[in-house]
């Protein structure tokens, strides 16, 4: 019998990959879609993603609801990831921990809105908000961020452990993002994971990034989804499988420059492996202990 | 009050063109913004390299796939 309750790796939807995806689904354990592009699908291709969802586990990835935030999160928005959740039924669906608009502007992308109570108590109500719509709790994604939000008076770890305590909602653990967030400020990104309230987490992002320096040659680390995740993301990996305690979700995200899938297979091959390291480390210190 | 520093951050987030303009004249832009003065000195206190670099990503994204992470 396992020790432990089951980890999956797998890999995020991505029609370029489609074919590969079902060629070696054998070595798929779960696969995420992103939501917000299905928004508009044809019946016959959410017929296939609820078909896909029969498969293999399937997690629904949202990018636009704008949780962390004082502003209330929109409930058109949220109708719409409730029908598509309801017409695909996947295993969950997530949602990150940030802010995309508010007084009418639309940044376009994930933003850090200032750690502070006010936006905690404006994150508590949405997350309530779109368990209500969507009928569960979303698991809730940590981001990556090359500017300090202004204004905080918590850091980010801070803020994350009190959305959690705040809410039942489990944590979606972006590795990349968190150790970009510790290469772009400067801290130790096993410290920072340490930080985070591990026996939350759920499920787990890996990515890969880019250093980019600005005009003042001021290098900064961004999580573009173009690259392999890089080594350090897998060791984190193990540590956390070293101390979670659930059975951990791990997707594998590109958005872009896809590689062959033989290294696309390789790269979920470094995850199990790192997975069954942090395991055995676990089981040795239990049994130590015991 | 938050919802007033979200808005303004928000505000220099979606434009570069606004971003280089609050860092031109910080406390004459946050003022006319409407930003309550009791957020005047985070605003004042932002590092004007980390916003000009997040400014040109969203801008860059927003240029891209409204549906990337």
């Amino acid at each position: 019998m396992n020790q432990f309750p089951r980890d999956r790796v797998g890999l995020a939807w991505r029609d370029e990959l489609a074919v590969d995806i079902h060629i070696h689904l054998q070595d798929i354990d779960c696969l995420e879609i992103l939501a917000d592009r299905e928004f508009r699908a044809s019946r016959p291709r959410i017929a296939a993603l609820r078909e896909l969802a029969r498969q293999v586990p399937l997690s629904l990835h949202s990018v636009a609801l704008g949780l962390a935030s004082s502003e209330p999160v929109d409930e058109k928005r949220l109708a719409r990831i409730a029908e598509l959740a309801s017409r695909i039924e996947p295993d969950h669906w997530s949602e990150h921990l940030a802010f995309v608009r508010a007084g009418g502007f639309e940044i376009g992308h994930l933003a850090a809105a200032p750690y502070r109570p006010e936006t905690l108590e404006g994150t508590l109500r949405n997350v309530e908000r779109a368990r209500r719509a969507v009928g569960s709790l979303p698991h809730l994604e940590n981001i990556a961020t090359t500017i300090r939000p202004p204004g905080s008076v918590w850091s980010e770890e801070q803020f994350v452990g009190q959305v959690l305590q705040g809410t039942s909602a489990p944590l979606l653990l972006d590795l990349h993002n968190l150790y970009a967030n510790a290469w772009n400020f400067g801290r130790d990104p096993v410290e920072l994971l340490r930080a985070l309230p591990l026996e939350r987490v759920r499920s787990v992002h890996l990515s890969g990034g880019r250093i980019v320096r600005d005009a003042a040659g001021v290098a900064r680390l961004i999580d573009d989804h173009l690259h392999d995740p890089p080594d350090v993301v897998f060791d984190l990996l193990r540590m956390l499988a070293a101390h979670a305690t659930c059975g951990l979700t791990v997707i594998l995200e590109r958005d872009g420059q896809f590689p062959d899938f033989s290294a696309v297979l390789r790269q979920l091959a470094l995850a199990r492996a790192a997975l069954a390291r942090g395991r055995e480390r676990q089981a040795l210190s239990r049994s130590a202990a015991a | 009050m938050n919802a007033a520093l979200e808005i303004f951050l928000a505000r220099l987030y979606s434009s570069v063109l606004e971003a280089e303009s609050f860092l031109r004249e910080r406390a004459a832009y946050a003022r006319a913004a409407g930003l309550p003065e009791e957020h005047l000195r985070d605003v004042l206190a932002i590092d004007a390299g980390a916003l000009r670099f997040a400014a040109q990503s969203f801008e860059h994204k927003r240029r891209g796939s409204a549906t990337t992470r």
